[in-house]
């Protein structure tokens, strides 16, 4: 955890109104760039704690228990694709021998590959040594701790009732990763689903040239919803804990997923540049990433793409970058433009990102001392930080469904001028989403809207047994679409219905 | 106009293959020279004359760009008759008068009183100065944030005779494109010697000793060519200016001289030797290799300074690799299947060097001329290193790593200095690209010779052996398409609406060249 989320808050801590505890809490969760590179934050893992195997973890969340802890965790967490995430290791799989061939690798041996593939402590031997036993699923795939933190510290406090009031803070004193606070499980996932090279989790570009599946647009809420959530919503649990929850504080979740989604594209946002940042960073970067500059951490689809006539990115221009050279990750950009907006504070994603972009103008990939802390940069994150504490005072309240309207007609505004499927795709996932309760629009409406972006955007994700089972790999579906990518079909899949109740006519 | 566009940049795009070298925003073709030579929201003047408001349909913009904030400005035409003294020796009007090089064409005159005639009616070099005008100029110079294409410097030294004059010229001397000068030197110091009949009693040293280029053989030839179609430290067509919109380079002498409208007599020439297509395609081959070496010596040096000093720097600079190394939807089978038990010569994940100049070179050191440089065998060995240690080395942002890549670049230029020297000297030179060889040499390296570069080296190859010999009097043009040779350059266009080499595949064209006879 960040030493400013670690000194921000006290144990005993008043109690405000939950909104406002919620925004200085997943404001302060917000990792608070200093200018100086050596205070980039800490790993989020592994310091100070261990771990202690989700072995643990079954013997209590294994079946529904409680009010509190209600759903059958171990049971969703089998089906979900995080659990065999470590058999993508194993040179019995075509892909990862041929990969193994080109690169001159063991993926089970090598320290990047083990960065996301496995949890951190997780030691796989000889392959033949991994059992197949479905327990075994927790010794080296994605378990319990890889996201909830090392357990050492928590393991026993957890336990007690009064373990749920303690803030996001607390929580990270003892190792434990607060994910109900949107912006903390956006940065856990996107370590990995995006990188981060502070703590070595990097496709290093090598290893994508040697055939592993390229890493696209990733949107959280809509992927965990694919994946099966092993949790609920406090807005989920019945109406008890609801007013238990008001009452005492408890857990910091935004006002609707929509939120949480747009709070997880300021993040992805932010990382699109820290990636970068930390890769040209000092002490951890450099240990971690064999090289500098490491391609993978830029804009894939700079490079990629065919050349086609006439050519959409010269038409579309280079957003302050010099044409054909790299720039940083793309698919954040246009939700969190949407966040801006729904921030009441809109903001060109260009504009944040300026102080990265002057620094990759001067030399291709960027100038590594420039890198480390661009002018600029710090005023530019603060601005993140604070369209992500606005958007966590909004609470759940009468006013959500008018705003859950306005986000639809946000995202619909902005889905046409994405301009590349993977920008496009994760505002269509939360359109999508945020469309089913939006009021406005019919069951029938929400149905289209919903088919035709799953259809013009390839919003479907891999369900577990089809990763492994189908002939075609499902990043080559999501690949197919981005090279069929229709900017005027996109449009058309992001145009909403006129809304149900028209609006009064204007007094003549 | 607006939809005539596509249509221009897909003839661009083939003219861009049949035509190595040949610059598609300026490129001959029905389509290429637009009926409004001036466009200008609001105003243009058409072909015609006729100056007025603009069709809607004439005038837009093409390409869907939307109009600069202010208009280009046209440079003011030229007020007098008698050149500006500044651009006298650059001047193409100083060589086109009518009792010189400017007479009428045909009747019994000789071919060099009308060569400037022939030359602004045929050749795609006297409209290098207009392209700079066209939407897609303008758009590139505004995605480059730099001041308008016909007053930047960067694109006056090939698109005109800018690179001679340290001071900005005259428009009406610009506007004549890559002229005279270009090749043939500026005048100043010979332009009265060559007025006189004793000018012909001159040697081609004592020529060149007054500044006029010697452009009789292959080895001048391509020299000069290589300048602005290879480039060179002033003449560095960089990947800026790619991304902005500028077309690739692709030189092969052969191949552009084979297409390229002749302004001069060829009895008597070089033209006229048997061996003069094969010459023109191995001494081509060693001058290419020789210059793009060249190129990457400087622009690695530069870097290298840069590096030091902490200033901006292009470097690593993207043309000097394989544009499909990067340039490829990855959706393709070939992107995801990188790790093919196909035996690679360098990492995954690294772009090689200049596969266009590699796999040229490496057909003539395969023996395909003959008789072979003796020191064939070392540039091929330089060549290879280089390639390998630039595959490791170019993301190095080291100045003493960067600088060893320039050192190891010169050492190329050296040797295919030699190469070329020594093919330009021998007796005669023979071509034999028999297929045999080629696949021979198609196993050594699958991965560089299955490109879309190789395949169009081994077409020209074959095309310099099987279409050998003596130029003929006129423009040679394609034949009737139904020779192999034909159906084989035909399956290397790009598609309709790409700028690359889509779908190209190497199995079918492996075939088609065995089928070749």
């Amino acid at each position: 955890m960040s030493r400013a989320t670690r000194h921000s808050a006290s144990r005993k801590g008043r109690r405000p109104a939950w909104h406002l505890v919620a925004a200085v809490v997943i404001a302060a969760g917000v990792r608070v760039m200093a200018a100086e590179p050596d205070d980039l934050p800490a790993p989020v893992f592994r310091e100070g704690f261990s771990y202690k195997g989700a072995e643990l973890c079954v013997r209590c969340h294994r079946s529904e228990q409680s009010a509190w802890c209600d759903t059958a965790t171990s049971t969703a967490w089998r089906h979900d694709a995080h659990s065999r995430s470590h058999l993508a290791l194993l040179s019995t799989n075509p892909r990862t021998r041929s990969m193994e061939e080109a690169l001159g690798i063991k993926a089970a041996e090598t320290t990047s590959c083990k960065a996301c593939h496995t949890h951190p402590d997780a030691e796989p031997g000889p392959e033949e040594e991994i059992p197949e036993a479905e327990n075994r699923f927790f010794h080296t795939g994605i378990s319990c701790e890889t996201c909830h933190g090392a357990g050492s510290s928590y393991l026993e406090p957890h336990l007690h009732t009064s373990w749920r009031f303690l803030s996001s803070a607390e929580k990270a004193s003892h190792g434990m990763v607060d994910l109900r606070n949107p912006a903390l499980k956006a940065e856990n996932c996107l370590a990995c689903h995006m990188g981060d090279a502070g703590t070595g989790r990097v496709v290093p570009h090598a290893a994508y040239a040697a055939g592993h599946p390229p890493l696209g647009a990733f949107e959280m809420e809509a992927a965990s919803a694919a994946l099966g959530p092993h949790w609920k919503r406090v807005w989920e649990k019945s109406d008890r804990i609801q007013e238990l929850a008001a009452d005492k504080g408890y857990q910091v979740e935004a006002a609707s997923t929509a939120h949480r989604s747009l709070i997880g594209a300021l993040v992805a946002l932010r990382e699109s540049a820290l990636l970068v940042q930390k890769a040209a960073g000092p002490a951890t970067a450099r240990e971690t990433l064999p090289s500098w500059p490491e391609l993978s951490l830029y804009d894939c689809q700079a490079c990629h793409h065919d050349l086609v006539l006439p050519s959409r990115r010269q038409q579309a221009g280079y957003g302050g970058l010099v044409p054909g050279r790299p720039g940083l990750v793309r698919w954040p950009r246009r939700l969190a433009e949407v966040a801006f907006s729904t921030a009441e504070m809109p903001t060109a994603a260009d504009d944040i990102l300026s102080p990265w972009v002057t620094s990759l103008n001067a030399r291709p990939f960027g100038h590594r001392d420039d890198l480390r802390a661009p002018p600029g940069a710090g005023n530019a994150l603060a601005r993140v930080d604070a369209a992500i504490a606005a958007l966590a005072t909004v609470r759940r309240d009468a006013s959500l469904p008018e705003r859950q309207r306005q986000i639809a007609e946000t995202l619909a505004a902005a889905g046409p001028r994405s301009g590349d499927l993977d920008s496009a795709r994760p505002v269509a996932w939360v359109l999508a989403e945020v469309i089913q309760t939006a009021p406005g629009w019919t069951a029938t409406d929400r149905a289209a809207v919903r088919a035709r972006l799953e259809t013009a955007l390839d919003l479907r994700m891999p369900r577990p047994a089809e990763a492994t089972a189908a002939a075609i790999p499902f990043w080559r579906t999501s690949l197919d679409a981005a090279a069929a990518y229709d900017p005027a079909l996109a449009a058309e899949a992001f145009r909403l219905p006129p809304p149900q109740t028209p609006a009064p006519l204007p007094p003549r | 106009m607006v939809r005539s566009v596509p249509v221009r940049l897909a003839v661009a795009a083939i003219l861009g293959m049949v035509f190595p070298g040949a610059c598609a925003g300026g490129a001959p073709g029905a389509d290429a020279f637009p009926t409004t030579i001036r466009s200008e929201p609001g105003h243009c003047q058409l072909a015609d004359g006729a100056p007025g408001d603009c069709p809607p349909d004439r005038c837009a913009p093409g390409d869907g760009v939307a109009p600069d904030a202010a208009p280009m400005p046209w440079p003011e035409p030229y007020g007098g008759m008698v050149p500006d003294p500044a651009g006298r020796g650059l001047s193409t009007a100083s060589c086109a008068s009518s009792s010189c090089h400017g007479g009428p064409r045909g009747g019994n005159h000789a071919s060099h009183t009308f060569a400037a005639t022939t030359w602004v009616a045929t050749d795609p070099h006297a409209g290098a100065y207009e392209t700079l005008f066209e939407p897609r100029s303008v758009r590139m110079a505004r995605l480059l944030g730099i001041g308008p294409p016909h007053t930047e410097r960067q694109c006056l030294v090939c698109h005109s005779v800018q690179e001679a004059a340290p001071d900005p010229l005259p428009p009406a001397v610009l506007a004549d494109g890559a002229g005279c000068a270009s090749c043939h030197g500026d005048a100043t110091g010979w332009l009265e010697a060559h007025s006189q009949a004793d000018w012909k009693r001159l040697s081609a040293a004592e020529k060149r000793a007054v500044g006029f280029r010697d452009l009789s053989g292959p080895l001048g030839r391509a020299r000069e060519c290589a300048r602005c179609h290879v480039g060179d430290a002033d003449h560095d067509m960089h990947h800026d200016h790619v991304a902005a919109g500028h077309p690739r380079l692709l030189f092969e002498l052969a191949q552009l001289q084979r297409r390229w409208p002749r302004h001069w007599d060829p009895r008597g020439r070089a033209e006229t030797e048997p061996d003069f297509q094969a010459r023109s395609w191995a001494v081509g081959q060693a001058v290419a290799l020789e210059a793009a070496a060249t190129l990457l010596a400087a622009r690695a040096s530069r870097a290298a300074a840069a590096v030091k000093t902490g200033a901006p720097t292009r470097w690593p600079e993207y043309t000097e690799f394989d544009c499909q190394a990067c340039h490829r939807d990855l959706t393709r089978a070939e992107a995801l299947t990188d790790a093919a038990p196909l035996p690679r010569r360098l990492p995954p994940g690294t772009p090689g060097w200049q596969p266009w100049f590699v796999t040229g070179s490496g057909l003539l050191d395969a023996g395909l001329a003959t008789p072979s440089s003796a020191d064939g065998a070392e540039l091929a060995g330089q060549v290879s290193a280089l390639r390998a240690n630039l595959a490791r080395e170019w993301l190095a942002i080291d100045a003493a790593r960067i600088e060893r890549i320039a050192a190891e670049a010169r050492g190329v230029v050296r040797g295919a200095r030699r190469t070329a020297e020594t093919l330009a000297a021998a007796p005669d030179i023979r071509v034999v690209a028999d297929g045999g060889r080629l696949d021979r040499l198609a196993a050594t390296d699958p991965r560089l010779w299955r490109s879309w570069d190789a395949a169009v080296q081994m077409t020209l190859a074959l095309e310099a052996d099987r279409r050998g010999g003596p130029a003929t009097l006129g423009v040679q043009h394609p034949g009737d398409r139904s020779h192999p040779l034909d159906r084989l350059r035909e399956s290397l266009l790009y598609p309709l609406g790409f700028d690359a080499p889509v779908g190209f595949d190497p199995e079918r064209f492996h075939q088609r060249r065995a089928d070749v006879p």
